[in-house]
């Protein structure tokens, strides 16, 4: 990981010796010069549908330019008032309203607003795009960014892993899946999407079964994979000689899962004593159906995987359009309260309210995380130090439209290696200073020591006089 | 060896796409012969209106130089070729550039990104449904084209409906497809098994057999000092080979898996052993994939004729979900040798055909995959996907917006087209004979209607359906399980229910209209309640309890207004799948008819549309549309809003309309209840007629291009043409085959044209004919 990014370091700074360095990269320099502990880095991806809402992100010290300065209400989308780059220290703000579950991390907190994503269409979510910055709803066209943090991070058997409520999105009414699902958020490659696991009791059993079965099971179910796996690599071997060259290349998928399934049953097998040590206590909760139980036994197992070592990142999908948030007295489902605005829910809340309390939900949960990985001590500090929540939308920053201005909210740290504690608002779409969900990506990268390029996905032609390239030097330490 | 074969590749892509590429140019170097040749033709066709900061749509083609190597430069050649193969630029209004100058500069372009190694991208993004069309139609048609036809020998991971007639119970399917939703989902191409998947498979094999394993089935090998005989095991193999593949082991196989299987149980004991072993035969390439390698014989072009194995497995699942072994037709062809060449699978896709078109129970079709691809092809099953909010459904009076219902309408109309076979592909765009809340079987129907109106007329049928309630519900509360006051409630309000549906039927008799008989989900129909769904179709609904206010026939079909329905296109659920969420989708429309009716080519949507139509109220929607007939847009959005726009005689529910109204304010108003029907009585609501003029262009046929008054005289007119014949055989063409058409396959699609025709535009005979062709039988 280390050698990776010095290496990328040293040359990036022997490329631009004789052009004069800017200051960013005489920052990077030094750091790379460092000689300090590399402490593990690990992602939480938080993607929730519908949209997050922008207009009650604003502390209120500062000027919310998501509403009308008449009347106070919100804004539609690309409607966001003019304003200049803001970056201001949380400690010297209110935190708003809908933040307050994470109050007790202000120091460890950055809200970012009006990053754009413009261009990745999609029926009310960009699907793939959102994370790979690719127009590329429903199919996998590109990597994404969990993916690819995850694939440089995670030393476990899952470069990453994904829980979802479920993988539909437009459906009304509810139902919780039996397995595996895809939810159109993550890809290892183009055309490798990521699955994931909705059944919190099969997310258990999968992740932390090896702390239910005894030494002896573990060493049979160890030594009849490698059987398995044996047979099958000997198997398609006869049927690759009788392909086109075309043909074998595709065939290859399958004949390389092979290989990577041994290998996550091996790292597994060496993390056996992490296991049996962090295994959450399976509940009947795993079983529940109601969302917010659903979403906490989701956490409650993220949090676990990560400090037991499983994986470096895991993405969760709160929620889709389809679920109906019942426990809080809503039977209208997450689709049609992004329709009510002012309107009332079933329980008598205005759809934004509605909003405000479905996202608390899910910051009170991620509040819970972050508590949990606090308590854990990892070099000076904790592990939440070294991990990053990201809490964001595949929609952006509204129901429908809302790539303009999509809001992230991060919590956590990545070593020092990011401003943590901030309010950062860029400029308005193609205004001077504007900067995309693409630069944010980058950021991410960087932070976590991969060898960063200029640019990340999909470029926006609308912004081709804007200067798009390398990651937020606000949000770099 | 893999330059060589690019360069083939290469040279192939060129001939068909432009055939009139220079030898010179691949001599010269990239710069010489953009100096020499592309420059010239830039500055001569594209630079007036492509130069500098407000060049035309952003695209500045000044600053373009002979340079492919990276994505971004080469993706902007990309967006060169693409507007110059499909004549997207220069505009029409302009001086068009000579067709070999044309494809010197496409060839050029493809040239180039070979030389990059960019070509192979481009060419997989080929292989994707959506860029069927990118085949020239005129080609494929002129009869020019000799090539004997072929398919590419190839692997084809199997679809999630053949999964789910794996007998794994309700696992997911771990095969997933990665084309659009909207289209021909099942490619071979485009098909893969990867790591998720094979973790998929093994998620579902596990818990298969953990399922089996708690109902004691492998009780029997728990026991560990039990020592099974190579024969026990032998049997155990080949029982549980065939309940996951389908097909018996051949003996070298039963050894392979014996070894296997021994080894396993050495390590892990009998029961372990054993699941380990089907668990590898879920996760072997056989359960994976189907394969088309062409084992047959080879002939004198050097095509491999698909073995008589191949052969049935392939014609199995172009029509079924089934492994050959359960079609009965198939199976009998297959064992008795009768698969063997051209005329054995002509006779046998005949029978099948003849036998099996539209007959099964009416949640599985004997040929599920006929219906399948009626639904991939017109899109008319996605009406649920598109979410209508139950405000606006009870504020524009649709009592009941019942999708389901409406699909399965649909499918009666097309399956009775179907069954009359008789110029199949104009009926479906044009006929008004539709079916509305009915089995689609006449025969069904009556039995079933004659039984139910004697019951519900016979004296003393409430008090005996109230009798029958009493005893239930004494039984519960002799069981304590009901209290008795509220037992009384119940048959109360039970009792009136009966004597509101029997008043129901004796009121519609007695009005001399049929009383719907409420039709219960039955191997012969799929359950249909009540009218209250029909408003979409501009009928009167009521529901089961209700007075009925529409005269529903017994026997349909039923002709439609004539001036208000023509075909699929025009029905309910095809308008309420190509809509949005609260508005009509004309765009969307316009597309499904301009790539689906008229072959055309539309290419990649630039990556910065912003494809939001405003917002007024005073406007309609088409008013709102105008802005798309800016000049950047409209280089698209000219092939698609003439066609899209015709369909605005229906609202997105589906309903006909000719009229929009406006209230005191100007708005456009919507509702359609009781406060519709005081404003209108009060004068305070104005209307306009509705401009749902159009246009067709490029059908290639004078008689079909020109101006529509709407979508019904639009849908009369390309409904018998040839260009919209052609184009739904080659979606056929697709859909039976799994892939994209190359102009190869010209033979196969004129031969099946012919026999379409010959046959007075039978179906039948289309399939017979595209299953028994070359493209199907031989692969190289």
């Amino acid at each position: 990981m280390n050698s990776h990014r010095r290496r990328f370091l040293k040359q990036a700074s022997l490329g631009s010796a004789s052009l004069g360095l800017s200051p960013l990269m005489l920052a990077l320099r030094a750091q790379a010069a460092e000689d300090q502990i590399q402490l593990p880095k690990r992602f939480v991806f938080v993607v929730k549908s519908s949209g997050i809402d922008k207009f009650n992100l604003v502390p209120e010290q500062l000027e919310n330019h998501y509403v009308d300065t008449k009347d106070g209400k919100k804004l539609g989308n690309r409607a966001r008032r003019l304003g200049p780059k803001v970056n201001a220290s949380l400690a010297d703000l209110t935190l708003p309203e809908k933040l307050q579950p994470l109050a007790d991390w202000t120091d460890r907190l950055t809200i970012i607003q009006s990053l754009s994503g413009e261009g990745f269409r999609g029926d009310h979510t960009c699907g793939f795009g959102a994370l790979s910055c690719h127009d590329s709803e429903r199919i996998a066209v590109a990597p994404t960014i969990d993916c690819l943090l995850g694939q440089h991070l995670s030393k476990g058997p899952y470069a990453m892993y994904g829980m979802a409520m479920n993988g539909r999105l437009l459906e009304t009414g509810w139902k919780p899946e039996q397995s595996y699902c895809y939810p159109n958020l993550s890809a290892h490659a183009a055309g490798k999407p990521v699955a994931y696991q909705a059944s919190p009791r099969k997310a258990f059993l999968e992740l932390f079964g090896a702390a239910v079965a005894t030494p002896k099971q573990l060493e049979t179910k160890l030594a009849l994979n490698g059987n398995l796996l044996d047979f099958l690599t000997e198997d398609a071997k006869r049927i690759k000689t009788q392909l086109s060259s075309r043909e074998k290349e595709r065939f290859e998928r399958y004949t390389d899962s092979f290989n990577s399934l041994r290998d996550i049953e091996a790292k597994k097998a060496r993390l056996i004593d992490q296991i049996q040590e962090h295994a959450p206590t399976m509940t009947d909760r795993y079983d529940a159906l109601a969302p917010s139980a659903r979403i906490e036994s989701h956490f409650e197992i993220a949090s676990a995987a990560l400090i037991a070592g499983l994986t470096n990142v895991i993405t969760l999908r709160p929620d889709t359009l389809g679920v109906k948030y019942s426990d809080l007295g809503l039977s209208n489902s997450v689709h049609a309260i992004g329709h009510l605005d002012t309107n009332t829910a079933s329980n008598g809340w205005t759809g934004h309210q509605a909003r405000q309390q479905i996202e608390q939900l899910h910051l009170t949960q991620i509040g819970q995380l972050a508590s949990k990985l606090d308590a854990v001590p990892e070099g000076n500090g904790t592990m939440l130090d070294n991990t990053l929540i990201v809490y964001m939308s595949c929609a952006g920053g509204d129901h429908h439209g809302g790539q303009a201005d999509w809001p992230f909210i991060l919590l956590g740290g990545l070593g020092n290696k990011l401003n943590m504690g901030r309010y950062l608002e860029y400029p308005k779409y193609q205004e001077t200073g504007h900067r995309t969900i693409a630069n944010l990506y980058l950021a991410f990268m960087h932070a976590a020591g991969m060898a960063t390029p200029e640019t990340f996905g999909q470029f926006d032609p609308s912004l081709k006089h804007l200067d798009l390239t390398g990651p937020l030097e606000e949000l770099l330490a | 060896m893999r330059g060589s074969s690019l360069t083939l590749a290469v040279a192939c892509w060129m001939t068909f796409l432009a055939e009139f590429t220079s030898p010179v140019a691949a001599q010269e170097t990239s710069n010489a012969v953009f100096s020499a040749r592309i420059a010239p033709f830039l500055n001569a066709h594209c630079l007036d209106c492509h130069t500098g900061d407000d060049a035309e749509g952003q695209t500045d083609l000044q600053s373009l130089t002979p340079d492919f190597t990276t994505d971004a430069r080469a993706r902007r050649w990309i967006d060169v070729l693409q507007n110059l193969q499909f004549d997207q630029m220069p505009p029409p209004e302009s001086d068009q550039p000579d067709a070999k100058d044309r494809a010197e500069v496409t060839g050029w372009i493809l040239n180039e990104l070979n030389k990059t190694g960019r070509y192979e991208g481009y060419r997989k993004k080929l292989l994707a449904p959506e860029y069927g069309n990118w085949v020239s139609h005129e080609k494929l048609f002129s009869g020019d084209i000799k090539t004997p036809p072929f398919s590419p020998a190839r692997i084809w991971r199997y679809s999630p409906a053949i999964f789910t007639y794996r007998g794994l119970g309700n696992a997911k399917s771990p095969f997933t497809f990665m084309t659009s939703e909207r289209g021909i989902r099942d490619y071979a191409s485009i098909s893969v098994a990867d790591q998720s998947t094979v973790q998929m498979m093994l998620i579902a094999a596990d818990s298969f057999l953990a399922d089996r394993q708690r109902r004691g089935e492998f009780d029997r090998y728990a026991a560990p000092e039990l020592e099974l005989s190579d024969q026990q095991l032998k049997d155990i193999l080949q029982r549980e080979f065939f309940r996951v593949i389908g097909r018996n082991l051949s003996e070298a196989e039963i050894a392979k898996y014996l070894a296997f299987c021994k080894q396993n149980i050495s390590t892990g004991g009998n029961l372990e052993g054993i699941k380990t072993t089907i668990k590898a035969m879920f996760l072997s390439t056989e359960s994976m994939f189907r394969m088309e390698l062409g084992r047959g014989p080879v002939d004198q072009h050097g095509r491999r004729q698909l073995s008589s194995d191949e052969i049935a497995y392939s014609l199995a699942y172009a029509l079924t979900d089934h492994p050959p072994e359960r079609n009965h037709l198939i199976r009998d062809a297959w064992k008795s040798d009768k698969l063997k060449n051209k005329q054995d699978v002509e006779a046998l896709v005949q029978q099948i055909m003849d036998q099996q078109l539209t007959t099964g129970r009416w949640e599985h079709r004997d040929l599920p995959r006929v219906m399948r691809f009626f639904e991939e092809y017109f899109g008319f099953h996605r009406a649920g996907n598109v979410f209508k909010d139950n405000d606006r459904r009870r504020r524009e009076k649709i009592n009941q917006w019942n999708t389901n219902m409406l699909v399965h309408d649909a499918k009666m109309l097309i399956e009775h087209v179907l069954r009359q076979d008789q110029d199949v592909i104009a009926e479906l765009l044009t006929t008004n004979q539709y079916f509305i809340a009915h089995p689609g079987n006449n025969q069904y129907a009556k039995e079933y209607y004659d039984e139910q109106v004697a019951k519900m007329t016979a004296p003393g049928y409430v008090e005996e359906k109230v009798q029958q309630r009493r005893e239930q519900l004494q039984k519960e509360v002799k069981d304590w399980q009901l209290k008795k006051d509220e037992a009384e409630r119940r048959l109360e309000s039970y009792r009136k229910t009966e004597q509101l549906r029997v008043e129901r039927y004796k009121t519609a008799i007695a009005a001399g209209m049929n009383p719907h008989p409420s039709y219960p989900f039955a191997p012969k129909s799929r359950g249909i309640g009540d009218l209250l769904y029909i408003e979409p179709y501009n009928l009167p609904s009521s529901g089961s309890a209700d007075e009925q206010k529409w005269d529903w026939p017994l026997e349909q079909p039923l002709a439609m207004p004539k001036n208000q329905r023509a075909g699929l296109l025009t029905h309910p659920a095809w308008l309420a799948a190509h809509s949005l969420n609260e508005d009509n989708d004309p765009i969307r429309r316009g597309i499904w008819v301009y790539e689906r009716l008229l072959a055309g080519v539309l290419g990649d949507v630039p990556p910065d549309v912003d494809a939001a139509v405003p917002s007024d109220p005073h406007q309609t929607l088409r008013q709102r549309m105008q802005n798309l007939r800016d000049q950047r847009c409209w280089k698209c959005h000219r092939k698609i809003n003439p066609l899209g726009e015709t369909f605005e005689i229906f609202d997105d529910w589906g309903r006909y309309r000719n009229r929009i109204y406006f209230d005191q304010d100007g708005k456009v108003y919507h509702r359609r209840d009781g406060d519709f029907e005081r404003r209108l009585e009060a004068n305070e609501l104005t209307t306009r007629p509705v401009d749902a003029s159009g246009m067709i262009s490029g059908s290639g046929d004078p008689n079909v291009d020109g101006p529509v008054q709407d979508a019904v005289e639009m849908m009369h007119r390309l409904g018998h043409s040839q260009r919209a014949r052609q184009s739904f055989i080659r979606h056929l063409f697709r859909y039976l085959m799994g892939r994209n058409e190359m102009l190869s396959d010209s033979q196969t699609l004129i031969a099946a044209e012919q026999a379409y025709l010959a046959n007075g535009g039978s179906f039948k005979a289309l399939v017979v004919s595209l299953l028994s062709s070359d493209s199907f039988l031989y692969r190289r």
